[in-house]
């Protein structure tokens, strides 16, 4: 991670950006949408990846600290992703690479969602930040 | 009973099998990662995976090179990349790239 960053500034030309967009280290939230009414169920649980996502954030921070790397830019914003059944759903977390979902949210979905209109909406952090490497100081081959 | 709807289906774009997924992810994602960019710059993105970001900034870019590893390059899912793109075999840590000779780098879900 510290590597790659290195060698993204080298390839950058002086005042070049570097852009990290991502997930953030939050959960994915899960909403039943009954049309009148938005329930919160639970989360898909993502603690396999924060790790990865934490060490991102170290990285790129120990670079700012040691000025070689200006942060201009840092937004969150939120990805919404909609499914009709819980089949669908199940279908859904199983292709997740690190992200769990609880075994008893399929059930509470059917429970809740029982004779009426519903919607699964999946709710996920995202980031995105803009740094700018700045001139590298006499001496400094990093 | 499940109700109709209907926003952005990025899923089939994707060559996803699950068509009854609808996701704004990108649009989203393409109005954010253009705003952080400026026109005519030359981009790589390391990490480009199939090239799913690639088509929300190639038409603003002069140049834009794709780089991650070939196991993620050969996925299927991917389509041609823009006319304007090189995608590329290799990994972050050590970029076939001479020094100085992108604008903007994107790690997309790689940093």
């Amino acid at each position: 991670m510290v590597h790659a960053l290195h060698e993204a500034r080298r390839t950058l030309q002086e005042g070049g950006a570097l852009i990290d967009l991502r997930p953030s280290a939050r959960n994915r939230r899960v909403e039943l949408d009954l049309g009148q009414a938005r329930l919160f169920i639970g989360e898909i649980d993502s603690s396999r990846a924060a790790s990865d996502y934490l060490a991102a954030d170290q990285a790129a921070q120990a670079l700012v600290a040691a000025g070689k790397l200006q942060a201009e830019h840092d937004e969150r914003f939120e990805i919404i992703t909609e499914l009709d059944t819980v089949a669908d759903l199940r279908e859904f977390a199983a292709g997740l690479r690190r992200g769990v979902m609880p075994a008893a949210m399929p059930g509470r979905i059917e429970e809740l969602a029982a004779g009426v209109d519903y919607r699964i909406r999946l709710r996920r952090e995202m980031l995105i930040a803009r740094y700018r490497w700045r001139r590298g100081r006499p001496g400094d081959a990093g | 009973m499940p109700r109709p709807g209907g926003i952005i289906d990025a899923n089939r774009r994707l060559g996803r099998s699950i068509v009854a997924i609808r996701s704004d992810a990108a649009g989203v994602e393409k109005s954010y990662l253009r705003d952080m960019l400026a026109a005519g710059e030359r981009i790589l993105e390391v990490g480009c995976g199939a090239g799913r970001l690639m088509p929300h900034y190639a038409d603003r870019a002069r140049r834009c090179v794709g780089i991650d590893l070939p196991a993620a390059l050969a996925r299927p899912e991917r389509g041609n990349p823009p006319g304007n793109a090189d995608l590329v075999a290799g990994s972050g840590p050590r970029l076939p790239f001479r020094d100085a000779s992108f604008d903007a780098v994107i790690f997309g879900s790689s940093l």
